[in-house]
């Protein structure tokens, strides 16, 4: 069985009626690194936030092993979100907080909310928390202000504070269109190592292809909310290219 | 993403509330206009001073009528306030503004169209009225009278009576059908369907409202403002209200100067204070300067540190992207957002006399009072910058599972700390200067002696009063703008 499966999911945003996503069905296996492509307002964002119920999708289902996710009350859910890591575009730090405490929120899933609440976290997710900074490389930024940190160093804290959730799939939302080529290959470097070392499922939302052929085991591209293409990251040729991304669309190469 | 149809007006929601903001703008106008007329009948017409126009029992709904009329002329023929601020324009097609005579011939179509939402909207509820006070008459045996003198039916036998009742009831239920398929049938089909989304006069005309970023094209050049209707209309506006305002409060800085030797006295007294009672304590009021200035500081310092405990949690629940989605999210915001406003809305001079009735003359009625107003003004504020908050560490968080409270103590609380800590020092600055006030009233404090001075005269001491509140407020606006510097 799959680990996470997603069966003719559609968001409609009723505000501006518009459909984002268009009965989507897809599923993904352990230990993948499976890329999202698509032009911006494909619905790539929409699905994963989707995926974990950030968004409410309008119809259609999503297990997560055998939990349905679309049906699970907020207890449940918490559980689902927890096994979730998630990084993001905008890095979703609190700017004002150490980097200590960014990380140490990745931990309040499996904390009770009295202790939390007191600023109390046990020995052990502090050591934890040293431990997954020391793995991006920050051990030595731990009680520096997070907005003190560049872009690159400000994501390294995201995904310190995902792999406090101990994850078993991450979710990243366009994780380094805000970054320069070299820190985005480093990023999804430390992506691709939890995913080797940890055999951690990876979904990660892309604009680059030339990115996504390079960590990518299989490739989604939507358009206009419709899954238009899945397979190899090698099956994409120029047509398809040109079929995900319109006809005047150039490939741009990024090392 | 993909567009299922070009935003078009097809629930009118801007287009009613330009035509209010119009409406209430001409009907402002027309009661200046009444009023300066009026004024001019009383300042050279009149025989005595009760002689004053008197405005005809139907000019009222004749003036709210005619300046919806006006209302309507102007959103046609000019760009309206109303519309301007809606951000909505007239269209002929696709392209240009639409001609003089089409906009003449759209406008006169409009006044049917709304007139017949208005009637439409109220006939369901006025119908049921008419009808049962219709009812109301036979049965108690006044008769039946569509126009006023004309009796159409008599009270007689109850056989009539019956009949009558039996066919009143038919016709409430005739017409509360009625009412219902008007309102759904003909306000859709006045305003236009998904189909096809435009109200009726835009449809006769070929005329299209749209918002100002939908039109195609490069945007016009600006126009100054004494070339636009809007412009001009604002002009109007302004000068009017201060004729109007001037005329109304009688306003005559003439007698301002005339009047100045009577004050020569009284500001020499001020000038030269008597600090006698500064630290030795007046014998009347039992109580000197210094320790009265004291207890006026401390009120204002426990009125922010409860109002600050008070409007912390309120806060959260008066921010509309923290309580939950649906009903019971909805209610829990708009009461707390009402209470906000309710009792900051009411001056903390009411809230110090109502509180020393209740809990007696003295510091703690002051206390009360300022505390009410700053939860509720703190609340306000504190709510808005949580409503401004970037909702990212909100979204991490929950994405990570975090409970509720974990989300606002993680994600919410650390990004509004700074805001929260300035607004309440400008709160204490603004509630030491209040409470040298609400002592006037029975509040306790620097007010009291205050009160106790001037009513009897006793300038000198006023004015020494005066000078200590002078120094401490400035003391305390200089330390708490220092500290709010440092936190920003």
């Amino acid at each position: 069985m799959s680990q996470l499966r997603v069966e003719h999911l559609t968001k409609v945003y009723e505000r501006g009626e518009v459909l984002a996503l268009n009965d989507v069905t897809m599923s993904v296996e352990q230990g993948e690194f499976l890329i999202l492509i698509g032009l911006s307002g494909s619905g790539k964002s929409t699905l994963l936030r989707c995926m974990n119920r950030l968004i409410e999708p309008t119809a259609g289902k999503i297990f997560f092993h055998d939990t349905d996710v679309t049906g699970a009350n907020a207890a449940q859910l918490r559980l689902v979100r927890r096994r979730i890591g998630m990084v993001f575009q905008q890095f979703n730090l609190v700017k004002r907080s150490s980097v200590l405490t960014n990380v140490l929120a990745g931990r309040l899933g499996y904390t009770p909310s009295w202790k939390s609440i007191l600023g109390r976290f046990s020995k052990q997710d502090i050591e934890r928390a040293k431990e997954s900074l020391e793995r991006v490389g920050l051990e030595e930024k731990m009680y520096v202000r997070a907005d003190q940190l560049s872009g690159g160093q400000q994501q390294r804290v995201g995904i310190a504070r995902a792999i406090m959730q101990e994850p078993e799939v991450m979710f990243a939302d366009e994780p380094v269109s805000a970054l320069d080529p070299a820190t985005s290959n480093s990023i999804l470097q430390y992506l691709e190592q939890m995913k080797e070392e940890d055999n951690v499922t990876v979904i990660c939302a892309l604009h680059f292809l030339s990115l996504a052929r390079r960590y990518g085991t299989r490739i989604i591209a939507l358009k206009d909310g419709e899954s238009v293409f899945e397979g190899l990251p090698t099956e994409i040729d120029k047509e398809r290219f040109r079929a995900i991304y319109g006809e005047d669309a150039e490939e741009v190469e990024i090392r | 993403m993909t567009r299922s149809t070009r935003t078009q007006l097809r629930f009118p929601k801007k287009r009613i509330v330009a035509i209010l903001i119009d409406w209430i703008i001409w009907a402002y106008l027309s009661y200046c206009a009444f009023y300066l007329i009026d004024y001019l009948y009383r300042t050279f017409f009149a025989l005595s001073i009760h002689d004053k126009l008197v405005f005809p029992s139907y000019g009222w709904a004749a003036a709210i009528l005619g300046s919806l009329i006006v209302a309507i002329l102007w959103e046609n023929l000019g760009i309206s306030i109303g519309h301007k601020a809606n951000d909505l324009v007239f269209l002929d097609g696709q392209h240009a503004r639409p001609s003089t005579a089409k906009r003449i011939c759209h406008a006169f179509l409009d006044l049917p169209t709304w007139g017949g939402s208005v009637l439409a909207a109220a006939l369901p509820l006025l119908a049921p009225i008419g009808l049962g006070t219709w009812i109301y008459n036979l049965v108690v045996g006044v008769g039946v009278s569509f126009v006023p003198g004309i009796t159409l039916w008599s009270p007689g036998s109850w056989g009539a009576t019956l009949g009558y009742s039996l066919l009143s009831v038919a016709a409430i239920v005739a017409i509360g059908f009625v009412s219902v398929f008007i309102f759904f049938f003909f306000i859709r089909w006045l305003w236009g369907t998904r189909t096809e989304p435009a109200c009726w006069s835009d449809r006769v005309c070929r005329v299209r409202l749209l918002s100002s970023d939908e039109i195609p094209g490069p945007a016009a050049p600006p126009r100054r403002w004494f070339h636009t209707s809007v412009g001009i209309m604002a002009f109007v506006l302004v000068v009017t209200t201060f004729a109007v305002g001037w005329l109304l409060t009688d306003v005559d800085f003439g007698h301002l100067i005339q009047r100045a030797p009577y004050m020569s006295s009284m500001v020499g007294r001020l000038l030269s204070p008597d600090f006698s009672s500064f630290v030795k304590p007046d014998f009347l009021l039992n109580d000197s300067i210094l320790t009265a200035m004291v207890e006026t500081v401390f009120m204002a310092l426990m009125a922010t540190l409860i109002g600050l405990v008070v409007a912390f949690p309120l806060s959260f629940l008066g921010a509309r992207n923290l309580v939950r989605k649906g009903p019971l999210g909805w209610i829990v915001y708009t009461v707390t957002r009402a209470f906000f406003n309710i009792f900051r809305s009411i001056e903390v001079l009411i809230w110090a006399l109502i509180f020393a009735v209740w809990v007696g003359f003295g510091p703690f009625a002051g206390v009360i009072a300022l505390a009410i107003h700053t939860v509720a003004a703190l609340g306000k504020l504190f709510s808005e910058q949580v409503e401004s908050i970037d909702p990212g560490p909100v979204e991490a968080i929950t994405a990570a599972g975090g409970r509720r409270w974990q989300i606002i103590a993680y994600g919410v609380i650390p990004q509004v700390v700074p805001s929260f800590t300035a607004f309440s020092m400008y709160r204490w600055d603004i509630n030491v200067r209040m409470s040298t006030i609400v002592g006037l009233v029975g509040g306790g404090g620097i007010g009291r002696m205050l009160f106790h001075y001037t009513n009897e005269l006793q300038w000198e001491r006023v004015g020494a009063v005066i000078l200590i509140i002078i120094a401490v407020v400035w003391t305390m606006d200089y330390l708490s703008g220092r500290i709010r510097e440092r936190i920003a």
